[in-house]
């Protein structure tokens, strides 16, 4: 019975020795991840803002896809446009991407943010440049969401990421719908 | 006595390799290895971590009695796999985004608990520290080797860290254009695994003679 | 609807071993014959579903609400450990059959990424209690799959001649290159001609 009980203490002391340890690191090192996280969605924003002034922002979208709304204002205070914050689906899972609109539901500039994708294939929808095939449609043109919707060039940059592709792409024509809806409130 | 304790350091380098020889840690020798840094990224983890548990192990196994040894060097082991994950996710993110599920599941690399076994609760402080750095270096240098072949072939770029003015990555001419693909997926990591380990035991048939 | 998804993502297309490099050591370990790739693959599934709803318990009931987020790992490796020696003594106990069959992969698993994967992944995709233990069923099942098929391709190898270098690992993980090639057919984009 002793010998059971030492057991158990010196294992329950070891534990929480170690579960010390760690809440004395994360006490370090929570704030710094979360002003790090902070900074990648501002730069991210400032990024697709397009020149214009970022308004405030919601969470409640009452879309499961949309995860936050920042309104986009001009000089005057009246809204001009929209960012949206959305989930889609690519081929190392579930991804994040930012994408700004114009109130008509055209697409000022995305970027991919999160996510899973193979380096050398998927990854490569995460440069700027990227985004310039979506630039400008949704409202006169719709937003290219299969290969043979786009240019020779555009569709080579693609590559081999076919579902990376079309992951980024449902997100963006999916937020420009919902921008349509808005209808520049 | 040096010769002794030099050996006890290098022996994880190549004869008793963990990845190559041992076979040991190979989930992420293969799924992180996509971008040479990630692959220094999970080397310079794993040594540390092996090297504090060793150490931790080293002083306490009079201590921890035999019966729960295991779980106790599964809490130890744990508990610094946890302070890699939340330093590197505060100080280097982009490397933590990389790794992946890869970084908390250095708790169950059976290199670390390997090493707990067969090496540290029997062996002084001193060269179970040796053993660890030994047996670390041995894994970073075979993830760097793996790494940097499948992403040269494969992606036609050689990524380490951005420093100044250099964003970190290097290409290369004709392979950035036209890839072979393949090596940066699943398929190709194990491909390449079984012609790495055929030529270590070609090798090493052919230095016995 | 989602429960499918769930199914066919972790079999097929996010299959452990082929495409997520989980649970890679019994897969060049235990995978000489295949009735114990049958065994153990049972072993693995069996723990990764309960792992599956203990783990998410214990997160979402007792880590979460106290603020101990970052014990996660800690955490998690001590259930399974814990799990893994309790179903050892249930079965040893129940059903000596059972044991016969499983018994010496139990000890393994606790080591076994696949299953510190499946808790880890449950909890980073967001799932309810019954998601999870599917996914965990569901990855057991697809890491079962892949040492079978594997376990099979050996045998048939034992019989042919094989060059030296490549006799035994290097070839089977060859093997297993060209499986994942052919699992390769299986990605997302099937998922969504079957369900829309």
């Amino acid at each position: 019975m002793r010998q059971m009980a030492r057991v158990g203490i010196t294992l329950a002391l070891i534990a929480s020795i170690a579960a010390t340890s760690l809440a004395v690191v994360n006490a370090v090192t929570a704030p710094k991840i979360a002003a790090y996280e902070q900074q990648v969605i501002e730069n991210a924003l400032k990024q697709v803002s397009g020149g214009f002034e970022l308004g405030e922002s919601t969470t409640d979208t009452g879309d499961e896809a949309i995860g936050i709304i920042h309104r986009l204002t001009g000089d005057d205070q009246k809204t001009t446009g929209y960012i949206l914050q959305m989930t889609g689906t690519g081929y190392g899972g579930s991804m994040t991407v930012m994408a700004s609109y114009k109130t008509d539901g055209s697409v000022i500039d995305a970027r991919l943010l999160a996510n899973a994708e193979t380096p050398g294939l998927g990854k490569k929808a995460e440069v700027p440049a990227y985004m310039d095939k979506f630039k400008d449609t949704g409202a006169d043109s719709p937003v290219p969401v299969k290969k043979n919707m786009l240019q020779k060039d555009d569709a080579d940059s693609i590559g081999g990421a076919t579902v990376t592709f079309s992951g980024v792409a449902r997100a963006i024509a999916h937020g420009s719908d919902y921008v349509k809806t808005l209808g520049g409130k | 006595m040096a010769t002794e304790r030099m050996q006890v350091l290098t022996k994880g380098f190549f004869k008793e390799n963990p990845v190559f020889i041992i076979m040991l840690g190979l989930c992420p020798t293969l799924g992180v290895t996509t971008q040479v840094v990630n692959g220094i990224g999970m080397g310079l983890s794993v040594i540390f971590v092996l090297v504090f548990s060793n150490i931790f192990i080293a002083m306490l196994k009079n201590i921890i009695p035999n019966s729960v040894r295991i779980p106790a060097y599964i809490v130890i082991i744990a508990a610094f796999v946890t302070i890699v994950e939340m330093v590197m996710h505060a100080y280097a993110p982009s490397i933590y985004q990389a790794l992946g599920i890869f970084l908390p599941l250095i708790v169950v690399n059976c290199i670390i608990l390997g090493r707990a076994e067969a090496f540290a609760n029997k062996n002084t402080v001193l060269d179970s520290f040796l053993d660890g750095v030994g047996m670390g270096i041995g894994f970073t240098l075979s993830l760097t080797l793996i790494a940097f072949i499948r992403e040269v072939f494969g992606a036609g770029t050689i990524t380490l860290v951005p420093i100044g003015g250099f964003d970190g990555v290097i290409e290369i001419p004709l392979l950035y254009t036209y890839p072979v693909r393949v090596l940066t997926l699943a398929a190709g990591a194990l491909l390449l695994m079984g012609y790495l380990k055929a030529f270590f035991e070609w090798n090493a048939a052919r230095k016995r003679g | 609807m989602a429960y499918i998804a769930i199914f066919i993502t972790y079999i097929f297309i996010n299959n452990f071993i082929l495409s997520q490099f989980l649970g890679l050591c019994p897969f060049i370990g235990v995978s000489k014959n295949s009735e114990s790739a049958i065994g153990m693959g049972m072993a693995v599934t069996f723990v990764m579903g309960i792992a599956s709803i203990i783990t998410w318990v214990v997160y979402n009931l007792v880590l979460l609400p106290l603020g101990l987020a970052y014990l996660q790992t800690l955490s998690f490796i001590l259930v399974i450990a814990g799990l893994v020696q309790f179903v050892e003594m249930i079965i040893q106990k129940n059903s000596p059959a059972l044991y016969q069959a499983l018994g010496i992969f139990l000890p393994l698993i606790t080591t076994n990424c696949a299953v510190l994967g499946i808790a880890i992944m449950n909890i980073t995709e967001g799932y309810n209690i019954m998601e999870s233990f599917s996914a965990g069923i569901a990855a057991g099942i697809g890491f079962t799959l892949a040492l079978v098929l594997m376990s099979n391709i050996r045998e048939r190898l034992d019989l042919h001649p094989v060059r030296k270098a490549f006799r035994g690992v290097p070839i089977a993980f060859i093997s297993g290159g060209l499986m994942a090639l052919a699992f390769m057919a299986f990605d997302k984009s099937l998922l969504t001609n079957l369900l829309g």
